[in-house]
């Protein structure tokens, strides 16, 4: 299994996209630090004080919301690009016992999302060290709450690349696993949580089990406890992978 | 490890929804061999192949390695080499990066990559992108990946497919040489030249069913080498042909005589002893290619050479 995700770090490592794809999420993370901190000090905002334990674990929170998605990205492409190039044949040959091959890419995109989230949370710090101390606020990292955000950061991101590897192992189409992805994170997903009926269901999807995990969230939804949200979470990674592993695991390699 | 694996399939179908791409195929290939596995495109050799290395579940029958199934070899990748596909790569992806990926895989050091890239004749394209490569090259890193592991065996799907008369010297040389050292080579093709010079036996099959399994030579022999004769007394050479056992007398549209079961010089004799003056007197060989389309055609066209076809097959 070591070999199998060493092997798996050298095919990530022999592209560019996880370049590209970490500078895309530390960018994003950057924008929505800034924004977060800029718009702060604006009345009508719902965020808590910057100088507040809260405020600072929202801007903390931010990380998240710059990294799970892209690393899910990342993750269904290093699954279902095996397919689009048909490097699946060799790998497969190589590994005939194809569920090992599955979770390497698990254990692989769950480190390397852990690696984004910890990159985002350093952006973070970057951008919001200097700039609250402009305004006399301090940035304490040991604070209330604060090492738990980021622990649920890391812990949320990196079960977001385990359901990334799982829905490229179910669909196979690389373009179906990103576009559906999307859909789902930006379309379907927050139009479902804002319908106050739902909600008491709605807390359970992965986004807002996410959010449960880093106590954060950018819109005024419910979240459950932090151990219920990585449950659920972790509960999601686990039948999406399995299926996908089964599903590869099937199939013929025609 | 087993040292001299030869494969063995057994009663192996598959279909694919209402098509039947192999039917109930039986073969094996004998340790140390070069087996030819022919048939036109179609006829399910790929499926064959897919099959005997665990890509493709059979629906009935046993593809087997050293009497084991390919995922059931403990480290196939250095028992068994395999090249199936010269678009399975990376675009933008080295050669080098590519055998890396796999050496890592297996556990060989890296610097195997560079040894098989040497061995394929890729080591000054070694660090470009696979997405640069012409077909001949893509073809010569399928290739590469297969010998990675140093296998005793090697299963290869259309090897020479698209490469230039000097890819297709080069690849039967790089095969001749492995068969040398004793080596299993499993090689498919669609067309029967490319493998004449380079086969022990054949295995040809179409639409998924065995057609011919044996030696080239048998195969050639069956047909008949035929004594090609021209000459204004066909009849009186006919007539003295006539009526020896084994000998069989044809004509072809240029109204040659073609005269089976003897050598030219027997046919010599004959005509001068019978007085007949020869115009042309030539050994025509087996025509194997002529052969080879029958085996493969369906079965309406197939049928005159079916009886060729049965009486080789085990």
């Amino acid at each position: 299994m070591i070999r199998l995700v060493h092997g798996e770090f050298t095919k990530l490592r022999s592209t560019r996209l996880w370049l590209w794809l970490l500078a895309a999420t530390m960018g994003l993370t950057a924008l929505f630090a800034s924004l977060n901190i800029a718009f702060n000090n604006d009345p009508d905002t719902l965020a808590p004080p910057l100088a507040t334990a809260a405020g600072q674990r929202l801007l903390f929170g931010t990380a998240a919301g710059g990294s799970q998605t892209l690393v899910a990205v990342l993750a269904a492409i290093g699954m279902a690009g095996e397919y689009r190039h048909r490097t699946a044949t060799t790998t497969f040959l190589i590994t005939p016992r194809r569920a090992g091959v599955v979770v390497a890419k698990l254990i692989t995109y769950a480190l390397v999302g852990a690696t984004y989230a910890a990159a985002s949370i350093a952006v973070v710090i970057a951008i919001g060290e200097p700039w609250l101390s402009a305004r006399g606020i301090d940035l304490t990292l040991n604070r209330s709450g604060i090492p738990a955000t980021m622990a649920g950061v890391v812990a949320a991101v990196a079960a977001f690349a385990l359901l990334g590897v799982g829905l490229g192992a179910l669909l196979r189409d690389q373009v179906a696993a990103v576009v559906g992805l999307l859909v789902y994170l930006f379309v379907a997903e927050p139009i479902v949580t804002r319908i106050p009926a739902l909600q008491d269901w709605t807390v359970f999807l992965p986004g807002p089990s996410a959010s449960a995990l880093t106590q954060i969230t950018l819109t005024d939804q419910d979240f459950l406890q932090p151990w219920q949200g990585g449950v659920v979470l972790a509960g999601y990674a686990l039948v999406v992978a399995s299926a996908g592993a089964w599903r590869t695991n099937r199939l013929d390699l025609t | 490890m087993v040292s001299h694996p030869g494969i063995e399939v057994r009663g192996l179908s598959k279909d694919f929804g209402s098509v039947r791409a192999v039917d109930d195929l039986t073969f094996s290939v004998s340790p140390g061999t070069v087996t030819g596995f022919l048939g036109r495109n179609g006829a399910g050799k790929t499926t064959t192949l897919r099959m005997l290395l665990g890509l493709v579940r059979p629906d009935r029958g046993t593809a087997t390695i050293g009497g084991r199934a390919y995922r059931d070899l403990p480290a196939p990748p250095t028992q068994v080499g395999a090249a199936l596909d010269s678009s399975g790569f990376h675009p933008a992806r080295s050669g080098r990066a590519h055998l890396r990926v796999y050496c890592r895989v297996i556990g060989l050091p890296t610097h195997r990559a560079d040894e098989v890239l040497d061995l394929v004749g890729l080591s000054l394209a070694g660090s470009r992108r696979v997405g640069g490569y012409s077909l001949g090259m893509r073809q010569r890193l399928a290739l590469a990946v297969a010998l990675l592991g140093d296998p005793q065996v090697l299963v290869l799907d259309e090897p020479a497919n698209g490469l230039d008369p000097d890819g297709i010297v080069w690849i039967r040389r790089l095969l001749r040489d492995l068969a040398a050292k004793g080596r299993t080579v499993l090689v498919s093709s669609h067309v029967l030249t490319e493998m004449q010079q380079l086969v022990d036996r054949v295995v040809i099959i179409e639409g998924g069913r065995l057609r011919y399994d044996g030696a080239l030579s048998d195969l050639a022999g069956r047909q008949g080498a035929v004594v090609e004769v021209r000459t204004r007394q066909a009849i009186e050479l006919r007539a003295a042909l006539s009526g020896r056992p084994g000998v069989t007398l044809d004509q072809d549209d240029t109204g040659r005589l073609l005269v089976g079961g003897l050598d030219p010089a027997a046919v010599g004799r004959v005509a001068f002893a019978a007085g007949v003056e020869l115009e042309w007197l030539a050994q025509r060989d087996g025509d194997l290619e002529r052969l080879f389309f029958y085996l493969t055609a369906g079965t309406a066209s197939g049928r005159r050479l079916s009886d060729a076809a049965e009486a080789g097959t085990r």
